[in-house]
Formats: structure tokens, C-alpha cells, sequence
């Protein structure tokens, strides 16, 4: 189930809402086993058969941090890593499999016989395991660190992993952040009121933004030979679709936890207007950037070691952040790139752009940003070269004069409006969340909502873009 | 705490309870929506392939097949039931205002192919396939009773079902689309239309194997950029109706020789687009689509004479004269007139629906004295369409048809009183 879906807008959220507030009253383990339930149908909605997986990572968590979290336990070290051998082994074989065997096949492919190769039948990816392996991992090793107690029952934990608001698509929330609301929380009229505005607001950019500029990615992308003026307009319509898109779902998903009484962090604080790469890597997908932080690139050593080994550390926690996106070589590359700028930028310290002002360095790192997300975009290898060899002048200038461009006059409305939020407008958080948020800022919330509800009912809803990590 | 919130308490209840009525109002307004819009939206729409209709009480029996209840319980069903397709129509009617569009009305193919999205939601599923079947029996059973008539007369009908572009033109579907499509539109379901003509005897010409040929070859029957048959596809499927009448009516066999084409530059005609398929007029076709356009004309061939028209043509935009507008000269009436070498009445009506030339050609009939054959163009889609009605009124009931036929034969006694006891056949 999706959130831009009718089935989602008009069902299932009434139903759990519903049910939820008429269960204020009760213990707070009836509206956990309520939202555990719910969160389970949400997610078995897709394929019922993967919800078992769920349930036996968190099975397998729980055993695991109550040894760790038991101080007879001699050597909580090695529950800790049984939980990460079982999180990344799942990870593996569902995420990576495919990965490996196809490479492997096309290594030994010219040193054997067709019959040598073995006959491989593709596993299918389940929806959001990227994420809720993360938060299940984070709840041993939160443990350990003593920053957080193990939970009373399996139920607490259960409905941690599987909170559906942030289930499929983040954000990250850590066990540290929200042990404590899972236990007790408060429902206020304040949280409700914010939570449904902030969803109002990231299901208009999904169905108005995002979608309508994914059109013109979509048509970019699936070209033989775009020209200069064409790629460059698809792979920014990608960034800014990527940006919208996933940006929208961190926005619902905070909306819902606050409609449930949960407090979840700020995922996305306008990214685009980075005036550096380290400052991008602030601002977008914190959870998982500040994830990669802690669980990855810290116990690594982080820059404690050396500038030599910082780099290192960098270079490693970025390739497989990239890595941790999607099976395939475009990820390696973008999650490279990006650690290579970060190490760049490490190196010269502000030394090359530090003069500069403000918006030349916010466009300097957009222009970065945007070639990444070209190989993170492409299908594989060869389309990322004909989009780069485009945005580079290789396939001429090209014009915006075919078919496409002259009708797609809703979609280019779109990517304008898109392009100006960005840059200019306060981003969802600094609107609910900030002391200075006035209702004339949010009033246009409102008639949005409504015409992407019209939106959704009138076309096809278009999955969210960060389901398939 | 830490707040969430600077609102005041009455503008955080104010968005609660917008919030709330916004994802609950389609259950509590829906038959205030059901009185505001229509059933049928020329508008695409998600209706066809919303149609949950497994719980439909039952299947008709043949009178209610035949005087339009089914319709009616049916659509009544359909309103009671679904209720989003009135949000639907309202959501394409403000983004129709607002945009002059709809979200991406069409499909991109490969190659340069573009394909009407609602078209591809025609499908003849499980779960309308007793829908289908019950307008496809109404169909039949329509068009045997109009052969009949007209057979009395010695007016020979012939029945020429088109298919959809998306079943001809299938290897350039979006993929994705391709392989419900092929679901759809696969030789079975086509079958199941020749057959119940069949079953009816009713003459009909089966166009689509040779249709598919023609892609085979390189040729294009359907415009690449549009929603109807290309001139050469028109052609295609003259040649072939013509070929099927000159055995039916052999005083009918003459033709002026091979049809001859030019190949025109204009690009007013190159394809019906703008109109149908909401693209700007000033739309300046891409080079992937202008090999697609290849204009041609047919010479100008003797046609809507009716004191000396032998052939009358009944039907949709596929053959209608305003088709000119996307395809110039190069139209059916003007292929069949050439080919049989007299002079063709048509009747065909730009969206007029299946039934809306039929009833005119039934209406102007007694103006045609030497009519010999009624070539009946009939598109896919209309097979299973709910045009059979309109704002609630049933179209064409088959005692309106028969009264309508009777008043145009003149019949004897004899042939009146059969005519009378005509019940279709089981």
C-alpha cells in the first residue's frame, strides 16, 4: 500500500485513525497492538508471505537485545553481532543476490560453458527491507551503547520495526529516538494539528510536484541521444522529482507518526540550497546520512585517525551508503562520487569556493549534485554514459521543439514551480515546526491538498521513488 | 515538551477537521456526487477498469438484455457501487479548467507510437467480461435484426468491426502496457466479436489480420501520433470491405482500376491529434514522429449523391467525412466508392457513437432508391461501450429499431407480419 493511494487515503488511514482515537482511552498496549496490526496489513497489503520476514527480524532482534541488554550476559559483543549477521544477511540475500550472481556469471561467462553457469532464478526485492533492517539493527547496537533500554514485551518492538507511517521508505528512526514514545506519548490536538498539515503538504508535493516533474525525467531518461538542452533539463527534473518524491513521503510519514502521538526527526532541510557537499549530506536524508554517521563511518574510526584514514572512511561509508540504495553498479558509482567530493572538499577546505557567494556555491553544488544523480537515475551503466555524453555537448544542443515539450505544458508548469520552492520557499519543517510559522503561510495547504486529491483520483498513482531501496 | 506547533488551538482544530472531512467525504457525499455527474464522461477516465463486478446480482436474461433494462440495473449497480468515478470526473474537470489537460492523457510507446491511455483501460477482463458479453449480444442481435430488414429489400448489410489500434499496433505498446493489452486485445477476445456476428449471421470482415500484415511490412494502418486509421489503413480496410461485397453483390464487381495515392506535404492532415488526443494545435512534430505522417490522397472518387448511391456507409469518425480533417480525401466512403466504381452514401458520424449513423441512415433510407449494400463501420471499443445510452435514455431499443426499419420498407403483409414475430435468436 502506498500513501498516495485511494485505497490508503480513503480506508485505511479513516479506519486506523479511527479506531486509534476511539482507543485513547485504552492501555497503551491495546493502540500499540492496534497500530502493530495495522502497520503488519499495510505492509502485507503488497505480499503477505514477506511480513513473515519481518516478523523474524524482529524476533531474532528481540532475543537478541535482551542478551544484550542483560548485564549477566558475558559477552553481549557477540548477540550484537548475530543481530547485524542476521539484519545484512537478510539484506544480502534479498538486496544483493542478484547482484552478485549475475556479476559472477558475467566474470566466468567466457571461462566456461554455458552449462557451467548456474541458472538463477531472480529473488524479489520486499518493500522497504533497506529500512526497517536498519531500525531493527539500531535496537541491539542502542543497547550496547547503553543508549537505550531493551523493550518489556515483543509487541513494543514489533511496533517499533513496523510502524507503518515510516515502514517503507524512512525516515530512519532510531530506537534511541523513540524507545521512550513507544512506552508512553501524549496526543495533543497541537501534534494532530501539525501532523495532518504536514501530510496535507507532502502528499501535494508527491501528487503536484513530483509526479508532473517525473514526466519529464521519465522522458529524458528514455531517450536514445537528448541533447544538451534536453539532458540537462531531464536529469535536474530528476533531482528535483527525487527531491519532492521522497522528501514527501519523510513529510506524510512525520505527519502520521505526530497523528499517533510519535515525534519523529527532520528528515530533509531544503537540500538544493547546500552551498557545499558536506552541507548537502546535512540536509538531505538525514536520518540515513546521520545513520551512516554514527553506526558506520564513526566506530570506523572517522576522522579521529589521520587524514589519510578519514578519507578512507569516507570513501567507504559513501560507497556503501550508494550501495545500500540498489544493487547495481550506478549506485556504486554515485555513492563514489559522492565520497570522492566529500574527500575533496576535506582536502581544500573551503579554499577553492570560500570566497564565493552564497548562491554561486548553492548552484556549484547543485550542479554536482545533479551529475550524481544521474548514475544514480540511470538504468544501468550505458544509459548513465549517453545521458552524461548529452549533458556534456556530445549529442549537440538539441531543442525543446519535438512533440514532447510543446504539449507537456501542465508538466513544465510543474518543474517551474518545482525549481522555485526549492530555492526560495521555507521548506516543509521550518513551516509547522518553526516559532515564526504565521497561518497565512499554511492556508495554501488546503486548496493544494485538495486539488492533489483530485490529482489522485484522476490518474494513476505513481509509486513513491524510494520504495524500491 | 518541545512544541510541534505555534498555531493557535482554533487554526490547529480548523485543519484537523479539514484534514478529517477531506479523506472522509467520498463516503459521506457520494450520492450528491452520483446526482452531479454523468455516467458516461467523454472525458478518459478510470471507470472501465474500476468496475467491480463480481457482485453484480446476475447476468440478464434476453428481454432485458434487449429493451435496455440490463443497461440500467447495471448502470444503477455501477453508481451505488463506485463511487470514485465521480470524483474522478471531478478531478479531470478541474484540471481540464485549470490546464486546458489532463495528466498525461496519453501513452509513449516505442518508436514514436503514442496510445490513448483510456483506450488501453477498455479491457475485457474477468471482471466485466459478463458486461461485455451482454452489450455484445445486444449488438448482434441489433445488427441481424437491421440485415434482416434491409434484406427484405435486397440491401445487403456488412458489418465492419475495427480493432483496436493497441491489438494492431501491439509490438510498439509501452512496455509494461504491452502485456495487459495483449490480455485484452488478443485474438480470442477479437474472435469473440466475429463469432457472435457470426452466430447472428451477420456479414462481417474480419480487417485485423491483414492490419497486422501491414505492420509486419513496415506500413502504418493507424496514425502513429493519434487514435485512428492512417489513410493507408483506410485504404486497407476499403479494399477488403469492397473485395467482400463484390461477392455479396456481383452487379458491383467494376472497379476503376489500382487506387492510386500522392503523397501530400501538408501537415494540417497529418494526424488526428490535436483534436482527439488534446495536444496543442501549433504542435510541431517531433522527427520521430514525421516519417509516421506520410500524407497521402485518394483521388476524388463520386460520393453523397443519394438518387444514385448503391452503397451506403453508417458508422463512427473511422469513416465519417469529418475524418478529412485528419486524413483529407482518404476516407472510407471515397476507397469504397473507387473500388466499386459508383457512388457511396455516407452516413458515418464523427462521435456519434456506433448507433447515431445507423439511425440516420435508417432515417434517410427511403431517399436512396437504388441502395444494394450498408457497409457498417463499427470500432472495437463500441462493442463494449455503454453508448447504448445516453443521459439515462436508452438509445436504440430493438422495438424503436424494428419500428423504425418498418416504417422505411413499406413491408407487404407478409413480410410485416414476420417482421412482427422476429425474435432473436437464442
Amino acid at each position: 500500500m502506498v500513501f498516495s493511494s485511494e485505497i490508503f487515503l480513503f480506508y485505511f488511514l479513516p479506519l486506523v485513525l479511527g479506531v486509534y482515537y476511539l482507543l485513547i482511552r485504552a492501555s497503551n498496549t491495546v493502540r500499540m497492538s492496534w497500530l502493530t496490526l495495522m502497520s503488519y496489513t499495510f505492509y502485507g497489503w503488497w505480499r503477505i508471505d514477506f511480513t513473515l520476514l519481518m516478523l523474524i527480524s524482529t524476533v531474532i532482534d528481540y532475543c537478541c537485545g535482551k542478551k544484550v541488554g542483560n548485564p549477566a550476559t558475558k559477552r553481549p559483543k557477540i548477540w550484537v553481532l548475530a543481530s547485524m549477521v542476521s539484519n545484512l544477511g537478510l539484506l544480502a540475500y534479498f538486496k544483493y543476490a542478484n547482484f552478485f550472481v549475475e556479476n559472477y556469471n558475467s566474470v566466468i561467462a567466457p571461462l566456461v560453458s554455458a552449462d557451467a553457469i548456474s541458472d538463477w532464478q531472480r529473488v524479489v526485492l520486499p518493500v522497504g527491507i533497506s529500512f526497517y533492517t536498519f531500525q531493527s539493527m539500531s535496537y541491539t547496537i542502542d543497547i550496547y551503547r547503553k543508549q537505550a533500554k531493551p523493550v518489556g514485551n515483543i509487541l513494543e518492538l514489533a511496533a517499533y520495526v513496523s510502524l507503518f507511517p515510516q515502514l517503507v521508505a524512512g525516515p530512519i528512526v532510531r530506537y534511541g529516538t523513540v524507545h521512550e514514545q513507544i512506552k508512553k506519548r501524549s496526543h495533543t490536538l497541537e501534534k494532530l494539528g501539525t501532523g495532518s498539515r504536514l501530510f496535507m503538504m507532502g502528499f501535494a508535493k508527491k501528487m503536484i510536484l513530483a509526479d508532473g516533474v517525473g514526466i519529464i525525467a521519465d522522458e529524458v531518461f528514455g531517450r536514445s541521444d537528448p541533447g544538451f538542452c534536453q539532458a540537462w533539463s531531464g536529469a535536474i527534473a530528476y533531482a528535483f522529482q527525487l527531491y519532492y518524491d521522497f522528501s514527501a513521503y519523510s513529510d506524510m510519514a512525520i505527519g502520521l507518526g505526530l497523528m499517533f502521538g510519535f515525534s519523529f526527526p527532520c528528515n530533509f532541510n531544503s537540500p538544493y540550497k547546500a552551498t557545499s557537499i558536506t552541507d548537502f549530506w546535512r540536509r538531505w536524508h538525514i536520518s540515513l546520512s546521520s545513520w551512516l554517521r554514527d553506526y558506520l563511518y564513526i566506530p570506523l574510526g572517522g576522522s579521529k585517525r589521520g587524514s589519510i584514514r578519514t578519507y578512507v572512511n569516507l570513501m567507504i561509508t559513501m560507497v556503501l551508503g550508494g550501495l545500500w540504495h540498489g544493487a547495481q553498479w550506478t549506485f556504486i558509482i554515485w555513492g563514489t562520487f559522492h565520497g570522492l567530493l566529500l574527500a575533496i572538499e576535506r582536502i581544500i577546505q573551503g579554499r577553492l569556493l570560500g570566497g564565493l557567494p552564497n548562491f554561486l556555491r548553492i548552484l556549484w553544488t547543485f550542479f554536482l549534485v545533479v551529475c550524481g544523480w544521474v548514475a544514480f537515475r540511470a538504468k544501468d551503466m550505458d544509459g548513465a554514459i549517453l545521458m552524461y555524453k548529452g549533458m556534456f555537448g556530445f549529442n549537440g544542443w538539441g531543442s525543446f521543439s519535438d512533440g514532447f515539450w510543446t504539449t507537456q505544458n501542465l508538466c513544465l508548469w510543474q518543474f517551474g514551480s518545482a525549481i522555485v520552492l526549492a530555492f526560495f520557499a521555507k521548506n516543509s519543517w521550518q513551516l509547522t515546526h518553526h516559532r515564526d510559522s504565521r497561518l497565512v503561510d499554511l492556508v495554501w495547504v488546503l486548496p493544494c491538498f485538495v486539488l492533489a486529491v483530485l490529482m489522485l483520483l484522476a490518474a494513476q498513482h505513481v509509486p513513491f521513488l524510494y520504495y524500491q531501496f | 515538551m518541545k512544541r510541534t506547533s505555534f498555531l493557535s488551538k482554533g487554526s490547529n482544530f480548523a485543519f484537523v477537521v479539514f484534514f478529517a472531512a477531506t479523506i472522509t467525504a467520498p463516503h459521506l457525499f457520494r450520492s450528491r456526487l452520483r446526482e452531479l455527474f454523468d455516467d458516461y464522461s467523454s472525458r478518459p477516465t478510470r471507470n472501465w477498469a474500476r468496475k467491480p463486478l463480481e457482485e453484480f446480482p446476475a447476468l440478464p436474461d434476453k428481454a432485458s438484455l434487449l429493451d435496455g433494462k440490463f443497461a440500467r440495473s447495471l448502470d444503477d449497480y455501477m453508481k451505488e457501487t463506485v463511487f470514485s468515478r465521480y470524483l474522478t470526473a471531478i478531478g479531470n474537470e478541474v484540471l481540464y479548467a485549470g490546464f486546458r489537460t489532463f495528466r498525461k492523457p496519453w501513452v509513449r510507446g516505442s518508436d514514436g507510437w503514442v496510445f490513448w491511455n483510456a483506450s488501453l483501460n477498455y479491457v475485457v477482463d474477468d471482471y466485466d467480461r459478463g458486461f461485455a458479453e451482454a452489450r455484445l449480444e445486444r449488438l448482434a442481435t441489433i445488427q441481424e435484426l437491421v440485415a434482416i430488414c434491409f434484406a427484405s429489400r435486397e440491401v445487403e448489410c456488412v458489418v465492419l468491426p475495427i480493432p483496436k489500434k493497441a491489438s494492431v499496433c501491439s509490438e510498439f505498446l509501452p512496455r509494461g502496457r504491452a502485456q495487459r493489452a495483449s490480455r485484452s486485445f488478443e485474438d480470442p477476445v477479437w474472435n469473440s466479436i466475429l463469432k457472435k456476428f457470426a452466430e447472428h449471421d451477420v456479414e462481417v470482415v474480419n480487417l485485423r489480420p491483414r492490419l497486422r500484415l501491414m505492420i509486419r511490412d513496415g506500413e502504418f494502418p493507424f496514425f502513429k501520433l493519434g487514435t485512428h486509421m492512417s489513410p493507408l489503413g483506410v485504404l486497407e480496410s476499403g479494399k477488403m470491405a469492397a473485395e467482400r461485397i463484390r461477392e455479396l453483390v456481383p452487379s458491383l464487381s467494376q472497379r476503376h482500376g489500382d487506387l492510386a495515392m500522392t503523397v501530400m506535404k501538408t501537415r494540417k492532415h497529418t494526424t488526428d491529434a490535436t483534436y482527439n488526443m488534446g495536444f496543442r494545435d501549433s504542435l510541431n512534430f517531433a522527427s520521430d514522429f514525421k516519417f509516421a505522417l506520410e500524407y497521402r490522397n485518394f483521388p476524388n472518387a463520386k460520393i453523397n449523391v443519394p438518387a444514385e448511391s448503391e452503397v451506403a456507409l453508417t458508422g463512427t469518425s473511422f469513416g465519417s467525412r469529418f475524418g478529412d480533417r485528419m486524413r483529407g480525401k482518404a476516407n472510407l466512403a471515397r476507397v469504397l466508392a473507387w473500388e466499386l466504381s459508383t457512388v457511396v452514401q455516407d452516413h458515418a458520424i464523427h462521435a456519434g457513437g456506433p448507433i447515431k449513423g445507423l439511425l440516420q441512415l435508417i432515417k434517410e433510407a427511403p431517399d436512396l432508391p437504388k441502395l444494394r449494400v450498408v457497409v457498417i463501420e463499427f470500432p472495437f471499443r463500441h462493442c463494449f461501450s455503454g453508448q447504448w445510452q445516453k443521459l439515462g435514455r436508452t438509445l436504440v431499443t430493438i422495438p424503436w429499431c424494428r419500428d423504425a426499419i418498418r416504417n422505411y420498407l413499406k413491408l407487404n403483409p407478409g413480410q410485416a407480419k414476420r417482421f412482427a414475430s422476429f425474435v432473436p435468436r437464442k
